[in-house]
């Protein structure tokens, strides 16, 4: 089975696009295997309208653990199975929890090993952060996943105002990526994403 | 700070001594230079399934139980391969019966295999969820099969390990394990690419107990014996375990021990324990030198790290 591991800045809308991308594909609810830093493994069933109540935050960093969900998708007349795994937001600095930086580390340790991955990218922050040093880690993810292909951006928060000049400025930024804009809280460009997520499964 | 391996640059980035880009920066080099010369992201699959291999092949003796793990591998890998290549392959049904002694290491093979399955994509999520016949039988009409349902709910996508599986049927006709029996044989029927059943116990409760359903047996196609240990495992196994505690038996201990772990077979005792026994004698064992000790005033670190016949006899098997 494919594992698709979701990356990106804090904050970024990583989690609620998971779920709401395992609803787009049609499932109500989700079996959540969270696996912490030293390997302890904990699964819950959750209904997708819980797990956003429980799982997503305005706060930084409410994703401490690799959370996966088996996602089924059709594809012609099969069925594929494969897993979605949704990870701690990943920012410049050294972070003064360790539980956090255990998080983080976990978060590259996957990304080393997944088949694909989806890079989320705020289009709010972008169009606030003047300086290309605060999008360091968005480059560095960048640049890791071109390197090792089987790599998309997904430009998130499309449904903000002000965020159309922030899709031109990633283009400029990052002229290899493949980009999809989409606005995980209203479900738009799943379509793109699920056409790319089944021609890599 | 030196990071030569991947797993360097996470355990730094963990404890704070480098930042997130950098460990960014490290790994894409390494990347890079492993890509010129090995591929090592594209085996990370193969590499796990041998790590795991290796785990097995860690075990002391059960050299009939490894060999039929490899064979279910072998067995599974085959069957792929024919299904890429558009040929019939065999449906994969595999329910397992662990029969064996207490302590013979069927909840560690279980463990094992487990992974082993999801590496190989068998399982999605290879986790094993430990059942006895309490979790499973309830106390009125109608509430065994929900507590049964409840277990392989937790199950979904991992292994079910029964323990002490043959107490299911202990009761008679009126018992409700019946009733979770008949819950499973229907489950493993319908959802046999969902999980995954292992039944364990004693040969020979097994034995009665797959008479009292005739449909167990033939969809639990495989059987796994787990002889009991030889003296000489045991001994081996009691000196993994002082390695792996960071202690040693002086020679004395090691001939006393020796002689304590005669075998199920010579002791006629059906309740030995097998490799439990052994980590009790040595934790009991570890536990009385502490005794010894902590009277001392001067203790070496050869001190700490031995242990002498004295601390070995007075702990009874």
């Amino acid at each position: 089975m494919k594992e698709c591991v979701i990356v990106g800045y804090p904050n970024s809308g990583k989690t609620l696009f998971a779920l709401n991308f395992a609803s787009f594909l049609g499932s109500k609810s989700v079996d959540i295997t969270a696996r912490s830093y030293d390997g302890l493994l904990t699964c819950r069933h959750l209904s997708i309208t819980d797990a956003k109540t429980e799982l997503c935050s305005m706060a930084l960093h409410k994703t401490r653990l690799l959370q996966s969900m088996v996602l089924k998708m059709p594809i012609g007349k099969a069925t594929v199975t494969f897993k979605l795994t949704d990870t701690c937001g990943i920012s410049e600095q050294i972070h003064s929890d360790q539980t956090i930086r255990c998080a983080m580390a976990q978060t590259l340790g996957l990304v080393r090993c997944a088949d694909f991955i989806l890079h989320v990218i705020d289009l709010s922050r972008m169009r606030r952060s003047e300086t290309q040093d605060s999008n360091q880690i968005d480059q560095e993810i960048y640049q890791y996943g071109t390197v090792r292909q089987n790599y998309i951006m997904l430009a998130n928060k499309t449904d903000l105002p002000m965020v159309k000049e922030s899709i031109a400025k990633l283009t400029a930024e990052f002229p290899h990526a493949q980009i999809i804009p989409i606005s995980a809280l209203y479900s738009d460009g799943f379509k793109e994403v699920k056409a790319y997520v089944a021609r890599n499964i | 700070m030196t990071t030569v391996w991947p797993q360097d640059v996470l355990s730094a980035m963990a404890d704070g001594a480098i930042s997130p880009v950098e460990a960014f920066r490290k790994l894409r080099e390494m990347d890079m230079r492993s890509k010129s010369g090995t591929t090592s992201t594209v085996n990370a699959p193969q590499q796990k399934l041998e790590d795991i291999f290796c785990e097995l092949d860690g075990l002391i003796g059960l050299t009939e139980v490894k060999s039929l793990v490899r064979e279910i591998h072998a067995f599974i890998e085959i069957q792929k391969r024919r299904q890429k290549e558009q040929l019939i392959a065999d449906p994969m049904v595999l329910h397992m019966i662990f029969k064996g002694n207490p302590g013979t290491g069927k909840t560690t093979v279980a463990r094992i295999i487990g992974k082993m399955f999801r590496e190989m994509g068998v399982l999605n999520r290879g986790h094993l969820i430990e059942v006895e016949r309490a979790d499973l039988v309830g106390e009125y009409i109608g509430h065994t099969a929900q507590k049964t349902r409840e277990q392989l709910k937790k199950a979904h996508g991992g292994i079910l390990f029964i323990d002490e599986a043959y107490s299911l049927a202990r009761g008679g006709e009126k018992d409700f394990g019946k009733e979770a029996i008949d819950c499973l044989v229907k489950v493993m029927e319908d959802k046999k690419d969902d999980f995954i059943l292992i039944l364990a116990g004693y040969q020979h409760e097994m034995e009665t107990f797959l008479q009292t359903n005739p449909g167990l047996r033939s969809r639990l196609p495989i059987h796994i014996n787990f002889a009991d240990y030889s003296q000489i495992e045991l001994m081996k196994i009691a000196e993994k375990m002082c390695l792996q505690r960071q202690y040693q038996l002086s020679d004395e201990a090691k001939t006393l021990l020796l002689k304590r772990l005669q075998s199920p077979k010579e002791q006629a005792d059906n309740h030995f324990g097998n490799a439990r026994t052994v980590r009790n004698i040595i934790e009991k064992a570890i536990r009385r030198q502490a005794v010894r000790l902590i009277t001392k005033s001067h203790i070496t670190r050869e001190e700490l790290m031995l242990l002498e016949i004295a601390d070995l006899a007075e702990v009874k098997t």
